[in-house]
């Protein structure tokens, strides 16, 4: 069967457009219930006898479960807990949640995905019984909750010879009663779950927001006049509003960051300004939260003001809200004023479930409680529980569900316990879902793409890979370090040049595409180091075993070998996958004392030491191009090997092999980099550091000036000069404190796919090389692992597959790495703070 | 026997025919060819029609535009119309630039809107002075067996009569113009129309609605077009027999029949799709 | 990534479809008198309509008559209010000429040309809305005419388009789908010696996926020859007992 939608558009040149679209009906689409004779379906997702878990006291007869799209967009939580299965959901819902949010769309798709939650997308838009059409003046949530019930309707039906009931769970009273109205079951959520046996838990892990909206209708009379009682804040515009004013420019759109300093202020980096504009006060902030996307209203210039000097923490009262806007109402700009701009719309919240602890009611015994989050930026959260025993002292994570005009604090709900504050595996949960890492045991899935123990070197392996086993190689890595992924050698050759070679672990060797285990690793884009634990990007049989270059051992590896005249010019360089054997795993400290100790003459000394000199020359010949020297203020710990707790903090100790180690690497990637790009000009997989704007460097030309150096910044190579110049002999520290905040000011290195982008914004500014790729850690980078398949492809080494050569699905793949390096970095200081932070609490004396 | 003696001599056979008052299709001197008519079939036109009359296949479809208005009538939108005959439909037709018969047709289906008072232009006005609609209508013939003209002013007409443009609002701050995606509105049709054509075979015999044949072996043709209530219109008589006023007065009265026959087609096959 | 989500993890399209199925066709053969043949064709919101001329002598200054086979002239159009947004030039512009070239090479390469030398056969087709997978719904719609005018071909020639999205094939991609930028095949086929008359594709396609592409799109070509063929014998039946009346 057929109908036809059509709709009229305007296009971009001011014609008008009329848009014509088949839409099928079908009679083919099944109920996906085992309990139906009607449908010849294969595989049932709905269980025969849907016998709940928990006993309901409500429904106590065999159901499943229709959710109408508010409970999917904001109940996830009680979702996703095992007591709801056998749930059929919409496709109108579903397109409605995708449309509205994401994050709640990609939640509920797991879900379907999970076969023991049993969910069932019913089609009912292109059913035959289900499809309703739009009735003039019907607005689209009507439209969409009758289509709800339309649904409802033929499945009460369906199935009304079986035992088996269908009950709509919605928040919305409306539709409920209608639904009632209809003859079928309908319970809100709440009610639903309250008559849950034996689960009064999940009662707080329930949205907010029906209630308050029952409330809200209750109070409307003094919610709506202007300045009534109750209300804190201004009125948010709605969506169209927005729209609209940003068209004509009356708002801007920005990102909303809150103040690390005080409560009350906040600022918006809003698009196509350098600058960030001020937020002061907690109504011109108008309930936004860290991250949220918002529209802002710039005030006029004699209302600019300064963003203050006291660090001010939020104590919670109301008037924090009410006081401020006096203030607002002075003359003149004041000394110091920025530009200044209030709140009047949120267009996406960045709402996302917080780490945080549970804070003592106000009243004992009551069940109200505030929440505060790990992260500063993020406000008080009010919750409600009736377990606050059993949270008290833990870290629990909370997710916000609404804040309504006349609530000081965001509501939210409970979600999840994960356990006692300051125990180290909680602390490091914490660490990791706080910065999105993804950290679950590798699954059966992925485990089954491992190669088969014991692994050996196949006669086949001999044939296609070139043996480099005679060659004199080895590694140098700091101490400790299991997953090896370079090693190196050089070798005099008797034209006076030198072969210098770079050993890279040949992990795509064991990693095919496509496969769960790639997919896997794909996902996680990189290892995530913390102080005490290291989330491996792929399982520990690769990364501490077969693709570990260790010492005395046979690996495959892929080599990038070099002719250089002793004045480390390139002569020649080729790429070839090999078999090496490593003559032994050095730290960098027994490599420093091998290059040292004029005694030692071997292959190996000598390989080291043409290593270095050459390494040298290399690092000048950079700097000379204006690569940046930057210091960064790590700081590594000892480790008890027994208990995995820090024993000792050192700061890091840079030796001349470190450098030495780096300094091949990044020729090997530049080296590949050129390559790859030569072979897949449209999909090479890059990385660009882009020039940071000049705004960027404004603090610390400041703080140099204040020591009396001027900073030049207009190229690389002129500010890596001028900061050589900026030494204080009185203060050692100064120099590289001014590099450690020259770090700060840079922008983020990214990946990229090369057809992305013009060929001149491929530069890397940091180390000042217009061509850069990730070719030497694929053991601990997915990067790597892309970038080594395309050069197996460019060295005709591998067989080519379709992903390399689609643009599209390389910078997707760079835009999720992008992301993970972010957060792995974050979650790396984050665990180092941590740990600093226990590290001196310890050692103080008790 | 039949078809070689059509064949040689086209006109004696004819006159053999209609001797007994009847033509060679069966028909009698004034009878027309049913009409059949189909609107709304295009849906990507804001407006659409087809008519089959006998062979002869026309269809029509009309899509609205944005355009300026002129400076001397700042409020009213306007029609563009145009016959279009594609090699497709006859064998007569070469490919290439519209011919002499395409044209000619287009321009008195221009002249016959312009004199018609069809609809209130002001209709199409969305913001006075700056911006109307503009409806082009594209009137093709598929099938090509004589009388082009009659069969494309019902197709236009039953196109316009189907037209539905979406509601449009200007923006006041923006002055952009949005589109309404649910509401629509049809036009308001004043004063709807219809041609009849007649062919005059051997300089005496008329014969209404020609045929390919007839139009071909006609010494004259003649196309009356009058409007619903009985007025005249427009008249298109390019050259050939002359007619006496007589004669002239009587096709006018056909015309006039025949139009009121066509409007109530119309309503009916609207009526039946709306239904 | 930004953009319609083509195929539904249920396993259906925009439409309703699902991936393997074609639109709703609807055709007719012999609906005009003018022309030596005539076809109609409507495959979901794609409306073709196709006259056939000739054969005949060869007319006009363009072509001179070959001795050995027919001149096959193919001339491609589309109704201004076709598309959703009125086209300016029925004909004439790249695309048509190009269409029309296609037209002409694949029924070129399946007429019997060699029956009728010295002389023209013309072919016309006229799209009057388009939904995407015009040039099959023209060869569909051209063959059937040519049928209907009684000009032998070696073989019907089947037209079916498809496209590939999420590592499915789709059969005969609609405009929408046509639209996205992904990969669309259009093969015209004859389908009983599974030869293929023509084949056109746009945008990149990786090889490795060609294959399954292509099948989708020749299964697509012989579901359509079984409608066309049934269409075909049941005209001709008609025809058939309305002549044994008269």
């Amino acid at each position: 069967m057929l109908t036809s939608r059509s709709f009229v558009k305007k296009t971009r040149k001011g014609g008008v457009m009329k848009v014509v679209r088949e839409h099928y009906l079908r009679d083919d689409i099944w109920c996906g219930s085992a309990a139906c004779t009607k449908c010849p379906i294969d595989k049932p997702v709905l269980e025969k006898e849907p016998v709940p878990e928990v006993e309901n006291t409500l429904c106590s007869y065999p159901h499943y479960l229709l959710l109408d799209t508010n409970v999917v967009l904001h109940q996830v939580d009680i979702l996703e807990d095992k007591a709801i299965k056998n749930v059929i959901l919409l496709q109108t819902v579903q397109k409605e949640v995708k449309h509205r949010s994401l994050p709640s769309y990609k939640r509920i798709r797991d879900l379907i995905a999970n076969e023991t939650k049993r969910f069932y997308v019913f089609t009912n838009e292109h059913h035959r019984d289900t499809y309703i059409e739009i009735e003039p003046k019907e607005s689209p949530n009507d439209f969409n909750d009758r289509a709800i019930r339309k649904s409802l309707a033929w499945y009460d039906e369906h199935f009304k010879d079986t035992p088996i009931k269908i009950v709509l769970l919605t928040n919305d009273i409306d539709n409920r009663e209608k639904a009632r109205n209809e003859g079928r079951v309908a319970y809100t959520v709440n009610e639903y779950v309250k008559a849950m046996e034996g689960r009064p838990e999940l009662m707080d892990r329930l949205a907010q927001i029906e209630t308050k909206e029952r409330e809200r209708k209750a109070n409307d009379s003094d919610i709506t006049a202007p300045g009534g009682r109750n209300v804190l804040y201004p009125e948010h515009l709605s969506s169209y509003e927005i729209n609209a004013g940003i068209k004509q420019g009356r708002y801007k759109k920005g990102t909303f960051k809150a103040s690390r300093e005080n409560f009350r202020e906040g600022y918006v980096s809003v698009q196509g300004m350098e600058k960030m504009v001020f937020i002061k006060g907690l109504a011109n902030q108008n309930r936004a939260v860290q991250g949220d996307i918002v529209a802002v209203e710039m005030f006029a210039e004699s209302q600019w003001t300064a963003p203050s000097t006291v660090i001010a923490e939020d104590k919670g009262s109301k008037e924090d809200v009410l006081d401020e806007d006096t203030d607002n109402s002075h003359i003149g700009p004041k000394k110091g004023a920025v530009p200044t701009c209030r709140i009047v719309g949120i267009i996406q919240r960045n709402w996302r479930p917080f780490c945080g602890v549970i804070m003592p009611a106000a009243v004992k015994g009551g069940t109200k409680h505030l929440f505060m989050a790990a992260e500063r930026l993020i406000p008080k959260i009010r919750i409600e529980t009736q377990q606050y025993e059993t949270l008290a002292g833990n870290r629990i994570i909370v997710s916000i569900d609404s804040w309504p005009r006349d609530s000081r604090y965001p509501l939210g709900h409970f979600v999840r316990n994960l356990g006692a504050i300051g125990d180290k595996d909680t602390e490091n949960e914490v660490l990791l879902l706080e910065h999105d890492v993804p950290h679950l045991p590798f699954s059966e899935a992925v485990l089954s793409f491992l190669p088969k123990l014991p692994w050996t070197i196949t006669k086949e392996d001999e044939t296609v890979r070139e043996d480099l086993r005679h060659v004199d190689i080895c590694s140098v890595d700091p101490p400790g370090c299991t997953d090896i992924d370079d090693a190196l050698h050089y070798k005099p050759l008797e034209n006076g040049n030198a072969e210098v070679g770079v050993h890279i672990a040949d992990v795509s060797h064991f990693i095919k595409p496509g496969n769960a285990l790639d997919t896997e690793a794909c996902s996680r884009g990189t290892t995530v180091y913390l102080v005490d634990r290291r989330i491996d990007m792929v399982p520990d049989l690769l990364s501490s075993n077969l693709c570990s270059l260790r010492g005395g051992v046979e690996r495959f590896a892929f080599s990038t070998l070099w002719e250089m005249t002793p004045e480390a010019e390139i002569v020649n360089v080729r790429f070839t996958k090999s078999i090496i054997k490593s003559r032994a795993a050095y730290t960098y400290e027994q490599a420093q004392n091998k290059i040292d100790d004029k005694s030692q003459n071997d292959a190996l000394a000598i390989g080291l030491r043409g290593l270095l000199k050459m390494a040298k020359i290399l690092k000048q010949k950079r700097t000379d191009n204006g690569a940046l020297t930057l210091a960064s203020s790590e700081i590594r710990f000892s480790m008890d090997s027994e208990t995995h707790d820090p024993i000792e903090v050192e700061r890091k100790v840079m030796r001349e092999t470190n450098s030495m180690v780096e300094e091949f690497m990044l020729l090997a990637n530049v080296s590949v980099a050129q390559r790859i790009r030569q072979e897949f000009p449209q999909s090479a997989c890059l990385r660009r550091h882009p020039v940071p704007p000049l705004s960027n460097f404004e603090p610390i030309i400041k703080v140099a000036l204040t020591r009396g150096f001027e900073l030049q910044v207009d190229s690389g190579k002129a500010l890596a000069d001028s900061l050589d110049k900026a030494n204080i002999p009185s203060i050692p520290f100064f120099n590289q404190l001014l590099r450690m905040m020259t770090t700060r000011c840079m922008t983020q290195a990214l990946y990229f796919s090369s057809g992305m982008l013009p060929e001149d914004e491929y530069l890397h500014f940091g180390l000042a090389s217009p061509i850069y790729t990730h070719f030497t850690s694929p053991i601990r980078r997915y990067s790597d692992v892309i970038v080594h398949r395309m050069l197996a492809v460019a060295i005709s080494a591998d067989a080519c597959f379709p992903e390399l050569l689609d643009k599209a699905k390389i910078q997707e793949i760079c835009d999720n790495l992008n992301y993970r390096h972010r957060m792995a970095q974050y979650a790396g200081r984050a665990s180092v703070d941590l740990h600093t932070q226990v590290g001196m609490y310890s050692s103080l004396p008790v | 026997m039949a078809a070689e003696f059509k064949t040689a001599q086209p006109v004696e056979y004819y006159k053999q025919f209609l001797k007994e008052e009847v033509r060679p299709d069966g028909r009698e001197l004034g009878e027309i060819r049913s009409t059949i008519l189909n609107v709304g079939s295009i849906s990507t036109a804001h407006g659409s029609a087809l008519v089959k009359l006998g062979n002869t296949t026309v269809v029509c479809g009309i899509k609205g535009e944005f355009a300026s208005p002129t400076v001397e009538e700042p409020k009213k939108g306007y029609l563009v119309p145009n016959v279009d005959l594609p090699p497709l439909c006859s064998a007569q037709f070469k490919p290439g630039p519209p011919s002499i018969q395409a044209q000619v047709t287009s321009q008195l289906v221009a002249d016959t809107l312009l004199s018609s008072n069809l609809l209130n232009y002001e209709d199409l006005c969305i913001k006075e002075g700056n911006m109307v609609w503009v409806l082009y209508c594209d009137m093709m013939c598929l099938d090509y067996d004589g009388n082009i003209i009659d069969a494309c002013l019902i197709a236009l007409l039953a196109a316009l009569r189907n037209v539905r443009l979406p509601v449009v609002t200007i923006d006041e701050d923006t002055g952009l113009a949005e589109l309404s995606s649910t509401e629509d509105r049809s036009l308001n049709i004043v004063n709807q129309f219809a041609a009849t054509t007649f062919s005059v075979f051997d300089d005496s015999i008329l014969l209404v609605d020609p045929t390919v044949e007839e139009e071909d072996l006609a010494t004259g043709l003649m196309t009356v077009i009058v409007t619903q209530d009985g007025r005249l219109c427009n008249i298109h008589k390019p050259g050939g027999t002359p007619l006496s006023t007589d004669q002239i007065q009587d096709c006018i009265g056909r015309a006039q029949t025949r139009a009121k026959e066509i409007c109530s087609l119309i309503d009916d096959t609207l009526d039946s799709i709306e239904r | 990534m930004a953009g319609l989500e083509l195929l539904s993890d249920e396993g259906f399209r925009l439409d309703g479809r699902r991936p393997s199925e074609l639109r709703k066709i609807r055709l007719r053969l012999g609906v005009f008198d003018q022309a030596d043949g005539s076809a109609y064709i409507e495959q979901g919101n794609t409306k073709a309509l196709a006259t056939v001329y000739g054969p005949h002598e060869v007319l006009g200054g363009k072509g001179k008559p070959l001795h050995d086979k027919v001149i096959i002239n193919c001339q491609y159009s589309m109704a201004t209010f076709s598309t959703n947004e009125r086209k300016n030039r029925p004909q004439g512009d790249r695309k048509s000429t190009e269409m029309s070239l296609h037209l002409q090479r694949t029924f070129e390469a399946t007429i019997q040309t060699h029956l009728y030398p010295r002389s023209q056969i013309d072919i016309f087709v006229q799209i009057l809305q388009a939904d995407g997978g015009n040039y099959c719904a023209c060869v569909n719609a051209a063959t059937l005419a040519i049928i209907n005018a009684g000009i032998p071909m070696k073989d019907y020639v089947c037209a079916c388009s498809s496209g590939y999205v999420n590592n499915t094939p789709l059969t005969d991609v609609s405009y929408l789908e046509e639209s996205q930028g992904g990969p669309v095949v259009t093969v015209a086929m004859l389908p009983k010696s599974e030869q293929i008359a023509l084949f056109k594709m746009d945008n990149r396609l990786h090889v490795d996926h060609l294959e399954q592409v292509l099948e989708v799109a020749s299964k697509g070509c012989k579901d359509m020859y079984a409608v066309m063929n049934a269409a075909v014998k049941e005209h001709v039946s008609r025809m058939a007992k309305s002549m044994e009346c008269s």
